[in-house]
C-alpha cells in the first residue's frame, strides 16, 4: 500500500484525537481573536436596546441538554441583557427534557444580576402540548400556565401585570433546537398574534431559518456558539461563547487542513496510475 | 385646514375592539404639522370633552403603510388612517358607540375636525385573507383532481435513480450473508416522510425475503412499528416465502432521539449490517448513525425531507434520495394513484409558483419603473395580508 | 372531516367565537399530550418487562433500563419535580444534573468528532460538482470563525453573502415543496384519504 493510500485509510481515531487536541488546547490556553458581528445578531441586540425599561421580554428555550453548549451561552447573554435593560422577563420551555436546564440558567442569572423573581422574572415552566401551547398562551397566558414552575399561581404575579396573553408581549425570542422551535414560534405565534420574534439556534439548522429572516418572520438569528459570541461582544460580557470561539477555530481549520491532506493525497493516487501508464508505452 | 372627508368605521376583518379613522390628505401635511385622534363617549357633542389618544406628524400614518389589498381597502393609498384599538390608555367595547374625531394642530392654531360615531363589533370573515382561501382551495382541488385523473389514467412518473442503489444494495448484503438494517426515521406516520419510508420499506422486504436475507427495522414510534409489521409481513407473503417472515424483524426500541441513536449504533457494531437503508425524517442523530454505519463498512441509503440533515447524508451515504426523491420513489413502488396523483398535483403546484415568481418579478419591475399601479392587482393577491 | 373543515375555516374567522373555539380545542390538546407521555412511559415499561420474562438476548439491560426509570421517578416524586428548593440540589436535580446533562451532551459532542472524520473520507473533489461543494464548505467554514476571518478577510463576508443569498433561496424552494406536500397530506386527512397514519392500509 502506497502512503498516499495509507494516509487516505487512515484510522478515524487519529482525526478524533486531532480534533479533540484542536477543542482542548484553545479552551486551556485561549487566544482571543476578534470577533466580527453579523448584521442578523446586531438585528436582535438592536431591537432589544431599544425597548424602553419594564418592557415584556419572552424567552423560550425551546432545547434539552444535548444542545447545551452552544444555546446555553446565547440565553446567558440574552437574560444579561434583558436585566440590564430592566426588561420584565418571561421564560418557558416547550421541551420537557430542558425545564430543569432552563430553570438553573434563569435562577443562575438572576441572581448575578440582583433580579428577583416574581417582580423582574418569572418562569412559567413546561406544558404539554407543543404548538399548542403557544396557541393558548396567544389566547390567555393564564391558562396556559395557571402556575409558574414554582407552583405559585401566575395570575397576580407583579411581572405579569397587564400581560393577558401573547399579544401583550413586546419581544419574544426562541432558542430552539428543532421542533417546535423557532419556526413553530412564528406560525402558531407570531403570524397570530403579531409581537415581534427573534430567533437563536444551532449551527446546523441556522441556514434553514436565513428564508424566514430575510422574509422579515423574523427579526433577527442568533445561529450557533458563533452567534453568541457575537452577542456576547455586542453585551461587553465575553464568557463561554467567545471562549469557545478559539476552539471552534482550531477545529474548523483542523478540519480544513485534513481535507486539503486528504484531497492532496486522493490526487496524487490517481495521478500515479497514469504517470505509470505513460511510463510503460 | 381641518381634516377633510373624515370618516370614522368599525375596523373590518378583525376581532373587534377596533375603531379605524380614515381622512384625506391635506396641502398642510408636513413634518411642521401635526395630527391628533380624539375619542370620547357617545353623548360627548363637544370636542373638549373628547380625550387625546395620540398624536402624530402630519406627514405620517398612511393607508399605504397598513397591510390591505385592493378588495378591502377603504380608501385610496394617499389618504390618512389610524387605528384604534383597545389598548393602553383606551378601552373600546363591542357595540358601544364612541364619538371620534381628528384634529390639525399647526404651530399656535387647532383646527377640530366634524365629530363621528362609529361602534366597533367583530367580524365574521377576515376578508384580507381571501387570497389565501382561495389559494389553499385551488391547490386542495388541484390534488383531488389529479388523484381521480391518476386513479382513471396511468400518471408517467420517471425512475428514481436511487432506487437502483437500493437493488444493488440489497444484492450486496445478500452475497456477503450480512443483514438488511432499516430505519423509518424520527417522525410518526402522520409525516409524509414516514409514509413514504414504509412503502419504500416494502420494497427492501420483498427482495430480502426474495433473497432470504435477514432484515432487522428498529422503530422509534409504536403505530410506525404496526404498520410496518403489517408492510413487512405482506412483503414476505407476495415474495412466496411467508414462513420466513419474523415477527421481532420490526421492533420497538425507544422514542428518545440519543437512547434510540446509541441502540442503532449498538446494532450495526455488534451485527455489521451490509447495508444501512436511512428513510424518513432525521435530526441531529442522522450522522450519528450514519458515520457509525460508514465506520462498519456497510453500503448506506438514505432519503429524507430534512434539509438540514442533508448535508450530513450526501457525505457519509452511498446515495442519497433529497426531498421530494423520497415521496417521488415511494410514490413509484407502490403505483398508488393517491400518491402518484398527489405527487403529479404537488408538481403542477409548484410550477405555477415558479410562474408566479417569474411574471411577478417583471410586473414588480414595472411597477416600480413606470409609476403604475396595476401590477399591484396581480401582486396583491399573492400577498400575506393577515 | 367536519372537524378538521371548521378548524381549517377557523383561520378565516376573527371572531372571537372562533378563537374560543380554537382555544377550547388547544386546551384538549394539552390534556391529550399530557396523556401521551403517560402512554409513552407505560408502552416502555411493557416492552422491557416482556424481555425481561423471556430473558431475551439483552435483557440485563432492560433491567438496568427498569432502574433508571423507577429510580427517576421515585426521586422525582420525592422531590416533588423540582431540581432545586432554597438554592439546594434535590437527589431529582443530581439526577438530571450528573446523569441526564452530561449523557445527553456526550452523544451531541460525538458529532463533532464524526463530521471530521467524515469530512476526511467524503469532501474529496471527485467530480466539478463535488469540487463546488468543496470550496464552498471551506468558504463557509473559514468565514464562520474568528481565524478564519483573521487569515482570509473576505471569507466571511462571502460566507454571509452564500448563506443570505444562495443558501435562503435554494431553503425556500424546498420549503415551499416540502409545504405543498404538507398542505396536500392535510388535505387527504382531512377529507379521509389519506388513512396509513392510522395503520389503515389500501381500500
Amino acid at each position: 500500500m502506497t502512503f498516499a493510500e495509507r494516509m487516505l485509510k487512515i484510522d478515524r481515531r487519529i482525526i478524533f484525537l486531532v480534533i479533540g487536541l484542536c477543542t482542548l488546547l484553545p479552551l486551556l490556553y485561549p487566544v482571543g481573536l476578534p470577533i466580527k458581528i453579523s448584521p442578523e445578531v446586531r438585528s436582535v441586540y438592536d431591537y432589544m436596546e431599544a425597548l424602553p425599561e419594564r418592557s415584556v421580554f419572552l424567552l423560550s428555550i425551546d432545547f434539552d441538554p444535548a444542545s447545551k453548549p452552544e444555546l446555553h451561552p446565547q440565553a446567558i447573554a440574552l437574560l444579561r441583557h434583558a436585566f440590564r435593560k430592566n426588561l420584565r422577563v418571561v421564560s418557558m420551555t416547550l421541551w420537557v427534557s430542558g425545564t430543569g436546564m432552563a430553570d438553573q440558567l434563569l435562577t443562575q442569572v438572576a441572581k448575578e444580576m440582583g433580579k428577583e423573581n416574581g417582580k423582574d422574572y418569572v418562569f412559567l415552566g413546561w406544558s404539554p402540548g407543543g404548538t399548542a401551547v403557544i396557541i393558548n398562551m396567544g389566547q390567555d397566558l393564564y391558562t396556559a400556565f395557571p402556575s409558574d414552575y414554582g407552583g405559585r399561581p401566575t395570575k397576580g404575579i407583579p411581572v405579569l401585570e397587564g400581560v393577558h396573553s401573547l399579544k401583550d408581549v413586546n419581544y419574544a425570542i426562541s432558542l430552539g433546537a428543532g421542533n417546535p422551535g423557532v419556526e413553530a414560534w412564528y406560525v402558531f405565534g407570531k403570524d397570530k398574534y403579531r409581537f415581534e420574534l427573534g430567533g437563536g439556534c444551532t449551527g446546523v439548522i441556522a441556514p434553514g431559518l436565513y428564508p424566514l429572516l430575510r422574509s422579515g418572520q423574523i427579526n433577527g438569528l442568533i445561529g450557533g456558539l458563533r452567534g453568541a459570541a457575537e452577542y456576547e461582544s455586542l453585551i461587553g460580557q465575553k464568557a463561554r461563547a467567545v471562549a469557545g470561539m478559539d476552539a471552534q477555530s482550531a477545529t474548523h481549520v483542523a478540519i480544513i487542513v485534513l481535507v486539503i491532506i486528504c484531497n492532496v493525497f486522493y490526487f496524487n493516487l490517481r495521478r500515479v496510475p497514469r504517470q505509470q501508464g505513460h511510463g510503460t508505452s | 385646514m381641518a381634516p377633510a372627508d373624515l370618516q370614522v368605521v368599525d375596523t373590518p376583518n378583525d376581532g373587534g375592539e377596533s375603531l379605524t379613522v380614515i381622512w384625506a390628505p391635506s396641502s398642510s401635511d408636513g413634518p411642521d404639522a401635526r395630527y391628533q385622534v380624539l375619542i370620547g363617549d357617545a353623548g360627548a357633542t363637544e370636542p373638549d370633552a373628547l380625550k387625546v389618544i395620540a398624536e402624530f406628524p402630519a406627514n405620517t400614518r398612511f393607508v399605504k403603510e397598513a397591510k390591505s389589498a385592493w378588495w378591502t381597502r377603504k380608501a385610496e393609498k394617499n389618504w390618512h388612517q389610524f387605528v384604534i384599538r383597545s389598548g393602553k390608555g383606551i378601552e373600546l367595547k363591542d357595540g358601544t358607540p364612541y364619538t371620534v374625531t381628528v384634529a390639525m394642530l399647526k404651530g399656535e392654531e387647532r383646527v377640530v375636525g366634524p365629530l363621528h360615531q362609529a361602534t366597533p363589533a367583530p367580524d365574521w370573515v377576515n376578508w384580507n385573507q381571501f387570497n389565501n382561501l382561495i389559494l389553499a382551495l385551488s391547490f386542495g382541488g388541484l390534488v383531488f383532481y389529479t388523484i381521480s385523473h391518476a386513479k382513471r389514467n396511468e400518471i408517467f412518473l420517471r425512475r428514481i435513480p436511487g432506487l437502483d442503489a437500493v437493488d444493488e444494495a440489497i444484492g450486496r448484503s445478500t452475497e456477503l450473508g450480512k443483514p438488511i438494517l432499516y430505519l423509518t426515521g424520527a417522525h410518526d406516520m402522520s409525516d409524509p416522510s414516514t409514509i413514504a419510508a414504509a412503502v419504500i420499506l416494502g420494497r427492501v422486504a420483498k427482495r430480502a425475503a426474495a433473497y432470504e436475507t435477514e432484515l432487522m427495522v428498529p422503530h422509534r414510534d409504536p403505530i410506525t412499528m404496526a404498520v410496518c409489521q403489517e408492510i413487512t409481513k405482506q412483503a414476505y407473503l407476495e415474495a412466496g416465502k411467508p414462513d420466513l417472515f419474523k415477527e421481532d424483524s420490526n421492533f420497538f426500541i425507544t422514542a428518545d432521539q440519543f437512547s434510540y441513536t446509541a441502540a442503532v449504533d449498538g446494532i450495526m457494531l455488534r451485527k455489521k449490517p451490509a447495508a444501512n437503508f436511512f428513510m424518513g425524517a432525521y435530526f441531529a442523530e442522522s450522522l450519528l448513525l450514519t458515520e457509525t454505519g460508514a465506520s462498519t463498512g456497510a453500503i448506506q441509503i438514505a432519503g429524507t425531507d430534512s434539509d438540514h440533515q442533508l448535508p450530513f447524508f450526501v457525505t457519509t451515504c452511498d446515495y442519497t434520495l433529497i426531498g421530494e426523491e423520497l415521496y417521488a420513489a415511494s410514490a413509484y413502488l407502490s403505483k398508488e394513484p393517491i400518491q402518484l396523483g398527489t405527487l403529479r398535483g404537488q408538481d403542477i403546484g409548484k410550477a405555477v409558483i415558479l410562474s408566479v415568481i417569474a411574471i411577478g418579478t417583471v410586473m414588480a419591475t414595472i411597477g416600480v419603473a413606470t409609476g403604475a399601479q396595476w401590477p399591484q392587482l396581480f401582486l396583491d393577491f399573492f400577498r400575506d395580508l393577515k | 372531516m367536519i372537524t378538521g373543515l371548521l378548524f381549517a375555516g377557523q383561520y378565516y374567522v376573527p371572531h372571537p367565537a372562533s378563537e374560543q373555539l380554537l382555544t377550547s380545542v388547544t386546551k384538549w390538546l394539552q390534556i391529550i399530550g399530557g396523556f401521551a407521555l403517560v402512554l409513552g412511559v407505560t408502552s416502555l415499561f411493557h416492552q422491557h418487562a416482556v424481555k425481561i420474562r423471556r430473558k431475551e438476548a439483552g435483557w440485563g439491560y432492560s433491567l438496568v433500563l427498569y432502574a433508571g426509570m423507577l429510580g427517576t421517578i421515585a426521586v422525582g416524586f420525592w422531590a416533588n419535580g423540582k431540581e432545586s428548593v432554597d438554592g439546594a440540589m434535590t437527589a431529582f436535580g443530581w439526577v438530571y444534573s450528573f446523569m441526564m446533562v452530561p449523557l445527553q451532551g456526550t452523544m451531541f459532542a460525538i458529532l463533532a468528532f464524526f463530521i471530521a472524520s467524515a469530512a476526511y473520507r467524503s469532501f474529496r473533489a471527485r467530480s466539478r460538482e463535488a469540487a463546488v461543494l468543496l470550496i464552498a464548505a471551506i468558504i463557509v467554514m473559514m468565514g464562520r470563525v474568528p481565524l478564519g476571518e483573521y487569515l482570509i478577510p473576505l471569507s466571511g463576508d462571502v460566507s454571509q453573502w452564500i448563506l443570505n443569498v444562495l443558501n435562503a433561496s435554494v431553503r425556500r424552494a424546498i420549503l415551499i415543496g416540502v409545504s405543498l406536500g404538507a398542505i396536500a397530506l392535510s388535505f387527504k386527512i382531512i377529507f379521509g384519504v389519506e388513512r396509513s397514519y392510522l395503520g389503515g392500509g389500501k381500500e
